[in-house]
């Protein structure tokens, strides 16, 4: 049940939503006094962006692509007040996200796993793939290894990506794409403070020495000391009666992206440290010692070369680096700490080539190798329970083809093969036939299957016998996916998608409590099979006014109970609108999510809840300076997402109302 | 069933933000930067001498369905190379003009006549914008034009397979341009190295691409 039960708060978001509407048609009245774009000089005027989200693109994309795919392109992020890429995710049709107070966890199409780290999903930063060696890890909360101010724009490609990018792309490639010194010119100096006691400052300089020679450098820090927190299931006089204020977050970012002719540098290092307030793993609660230090380097050389407009070459190298120590307190007749760490060392190379042998062919093939330097993990205190090291080496090799059947008919066939040291072989295919009926109706049907190796967190963690053995050898996990999707524009404002899906997974790695010692062990034990349909209204209009409403629902079952899933929230509604208050100067960003119930994993239900979110950004207040005040759920609401095996809490609770302020200034 | 209240109120949002926005004129931001563009493009094309010689005006067609709006009020009337900036627009292109009401063509010399004045005025333009509405006649708007000195812009990815000059390519975040040199050179314009400059392709006499449609 909804959580707002007083008729003032109603009132509020009715008067709210009233004013919205007005502003709506008020930006209508202000939207005809043309910018003097005449006065600009030639050369700035090439630099101007046309309205704003690549709405054009997204159209163009999404009736190309084998896939259903959402853009959400920076503009967007700051007139949202996106504040970590996992607000981004939240926002897009079928998407929604767990925070546990330390990590945020994406969940897609109705599937989210407790107890692992999404790792069925894809991350790419400017084509690198970034899921980290140990735990396969995308993390999109502050964990996230680039500034959201940083990002240009979020690609969301649902569905089976393995025909193409082999590992982890189950459910969803999620390519981020970040600002460069064409989109970041000159010095930008931002701040923001924000409730809980937030603050966070940047300063970025994007130089372009020629068409060809660019430089962008940035730094980041941001701290929060975390709101004050009361968990009912610790409210005993003996753990501060469930009161704590450990929920503290810091994170640094340095960034640089250079681009010399057909080379391109992206360079990112964020390390983050955040209090554990949950007392999760049983550890003693309130202690301010409970926490975790995560840190993600990535340094990625891009080499893309057309030699003709028929053939292109496309290399990438590059090295990452992944740190995790967490120190867990607990109580053994006397405090102490018990550590936990991991160590990621691996590099990355693929080299593709893309060719139009004919008119009616686009080939794409490649190679890709990943050979892991460390995948070291280690537990301690007193005594040391684990120190596992080990080194491996995958590898894939795909090929791709676009197939112009018929003047309107597009058939794509791709397939992957990879190689793992730890299992051998998987081949995955994508077939897709995308019918383009006219310039306003495409209709597309899909087929694909993906894969998960097995990471060295599922085959190797042990702690020396106390709760949990090595498994040593697993079998990868796969889905199946078939899907449908019909894209249509309906006038010159608005397009619609509307997606039917149906995806099988098999083989899917849980904790397993073996009877003959009482130690879990993970194990190739679950199916889970779901349906679901995504629908998406996107809307665009001269005055300025966009935005995007979506409606999905799913029903996941576990393929052996026929049981629900847990953290599975069968209705996503989300609406989103950006319009101009003062044309060109003063906007206001919606959002309103709605997140149906969700099973916790003991059998209840976390309730179902409405966020909403309010943004407003006056650009230019004298030339360069920008200034935003965000409320995020503006109604406080009070809800949860349920909690993981590791926590006590059967559900884990959110925020409630917050506010941000923040002030940009670029010359 | 707070649901349905929400549910309600989120319907009349998107109701309100169509009603509200979709009789707006359509006039965006695109077509605000690229009308400055075309403004520029006048500034930084030099027309053969014959071309400039005769009325005080210098003026840009508007054909097809086109989205500016009055994107153009600002410099409307403006002294532009020393002339009078006319904007003018020229609707639909009539290629079979004129129709009877049953749709039957008449062949009467009045009729004959308004069609060679019709023609007459997209010869006259200094810079001629085509719309993708005018798709279909690209190739008999470009030949009607050919030899008197227009400069012709599209905003259609193949446009210039069409002889068209200038095009914005389709899709980009910004403005983005080609520029046909040779059909230019051909036309006896002169378009300044400042433009050339920022155009992400020039086709030249060299590249045989151009020829696709001879």
């Amino acid at each position: 049940m909804c959580t707002i039960n007083s008729a003032g708060k109603s009132a509020a978001l009715i008067a709210a939503v009233l004013l919205f509407g007005a502003a709506l048609c008020f930006a209508e009245g202000e939207a005809n006094a043309p910018q003097d774009f005449f006065a600009i000089p030639i050369e700035d005027l090439a630099e101007q962006s046309y309205t704003v989200s690549g709405a054009s693109k997204y159209e163009q994309k999404t009736s190309e692509a084998p896939a259903s795919v959402t853009i959400v392109m920076a503009d967007e992020i700051r007139k949202y007040g996106y504040k970590t890429l996992a607000d981004v995710l939240q926002s897009v049709p079928g998407m929604f996200i767990t925070y546990d107070r330390n990590y945020h966890y994406i969940g897609v199409r109705g599937f989210r796993k407790s107890g692992d780290y999404d790792s069925r999903i894809l991350v790419l930063i400017n084509g690198h793939r970034v899921n980290e060696n140990i735990y396969d890890s995308t993390s999109t909360g502050t964990t996230f290894p680039v500034d959201i101010d940083l990002i240009e724009k979020v690609e969301i490609i649902r569905g089976p990506g393995s025909s193409l990018y082999g590992n982890n792309a189950l459910l969803a490639v999620i390519n981020v794409i970040t600002k460069n010194a064409k989109t970041l010119k000159g010095v930008e100096i931002s701040g923001e403070v924000a409730s809980f006691d937030t603050q966070k400052e940047r300063i970025s300089y994007g130089k372009n020495f020629d068409e060809s020679h660019n430089l962008l450098v940035s730094a980041t820090s941001y701290k929060s000391n975390g709101p004050a927190l009361h968990f009912k299931e610790f409210d005993d006089p003996a753990t501060h009666n469930g009161n704590v204020s450990n929920d503290d977050d810091k994170f640094y970012n340095l960034f640089l992206t250079a681009t010399a002719g057909d080379l391109s540098l992206t360079a990112t290092y964020l390390p983050r440290e955040k209090g554990v307030p949950t007392g999760s793993y049983e550890t003693y609660f309130g202690d301010s010692r409970n926490r975790t230090n995560d840190d993600m380097t990535l340094v990625g050389l891009e080499y893309k070369h057309d030699f003709t407009d028929d053939f292109a070459v496309r290399g990438r190298v590059s090295y990452h680096h992944y740190n995790y120590d967490g120190d867990w307190v607990y109580d053994d007749e006397g405090l102490y700490i018990n550590k936990d760490s991991a160590r990621g060392r691996w590099w990355e190379s693929e080299l593709q080539f893309i060719a139009k042998p004919t008119e009616n062919h686009k080939l794409t093939w490649g190679i890709e190798d990943r050979y892991n330097v460390r995948q070291d993990q280690k537990n301690w205190d007193s005594d040391v329970y684990l120190d596992d090291h080990r080194h491996s080496n995958n590898w894939g090799v795909y090929i791709q083809d676009e197939w112009k059947i018929f003047d309107k008919w597009t058939f794509i066939g791709g397939v992957r093969h990879d190689e793992y040291e730890s299992f051998g072989g998987t081949t995955n295919p994508r077939l897709a036939l995308v019918y383009q009926h006219s310039d306003a109706t495409t209709i597309k049907l899909l087929y694909g299957r993906a894969f998960r190796a097995p990471n060295v967190y599922e085959l190797y963690y042990n702690d020396g016998g106390h709760i949990m053995k090595a498994a040593n050898s697993l079998n990868p996990e796969t889905i199946q996916t078939y899907e449908a999707v019909l894209e249509q524009k309906l006038n010159k404002n608005l397009s619609g998608t509307i997606s039917a899906f149906h995806y099988e997974m098999k083989d899917v790695l849980d904790q397993y409590l073996d009877p003959s010692d009482d130690l879990l062990v993970f194990r190739n034990l679950n199916e889970v099979k779901a349906d679901g349909i995504e629908t998406a209204i996107l809307g665009k209009w001269a005055n300025g006014v966009k935005g995007r409403a979506s409606y999905s629902f799913v029903e996941a079952r576990d393929g052996q109970t026929n049981a629900i899933l847990a953290s599975s929230p069968k209705h996503l509604a989300k609406f989103n609108v950006i319009t101009p208050i003062i044309q060109n100067n003063l906007f206001a960003g919606l959002e309103v999510l709605y997140t149906s119930r969700a099973k916790t994993l003991t059998d209840n239900y976390a309730d179902d809840f409405w966020v909403t979110n309010l943004t407003l950004t006056y650009e230019n207040i004298v030339k360069g300076l920008e200034l935003s005040a965000s409320v995020y759920n503006l109604f406080d609401v009070h809800y949860g997402n349920p909690g993981g095996a590791e926590h006590r809490q059967d559900i884990i609770e959110q925020d409630g109302i917050s506010f941000r302020v923040k002030l940009t200034y670029r010359f | 069933m707070k649901i349905r209240v929400y549910s309600l109120m989120l319907l009349c949002l998107i109701f309100a933000a169509v009603v509200c926005a979709d009789d707006a004129p359509i006039q965006s931001r695109e077509h605000q930067i690229k009308a400055a563009f075309l403004y520029n493009f006048v500034q930084f094309t030099d027309w053969p001498a014959g071309k400039l010689a005769e009325p005080n005006t210098i003026t840009i067609g508007l054909l097809g369905e086109h989205p500016f709006g009055d994107a153009f009020d600002p410099v409307k009337n403006k002294t532009v190379k020393n002339k009078r900036l006319n904007i003018k627009n020229l609707g639909r292109f009539r290629k079979s003009f004129p129709q009877s009401r049953e749709g039957h063509q008449t062949v009467d010399d009045a009729g004959k006549l308004e069609f060679v004045n019709y023609i007459e005025q997209l010869r006259k333009c200094h810079v001629l914008f085509i719309c993708d509405s005018e798709r279909e006649n690209f190739k008999a708007i470009i030949d009607a034009v050919k030899g008197y000195g227009v400069l012709t812009v599209g905003e259609t990815a193949d446009f210039l397979d069409f002889n068209g000059i200038i095009t914005f390519i389709p899709g980009t975040e910004k403005a983005v341009f080609e520029v046909n040199q040779k059909v230019c050179e051909q036309e006896g314009l002169k378009i300044s190295s400042k433009v050339l400059r920022l155009a992400r392709k020039v086709i030249t006499d060299k590249d045989p691409a151009v020829d696709k449609d001879k």
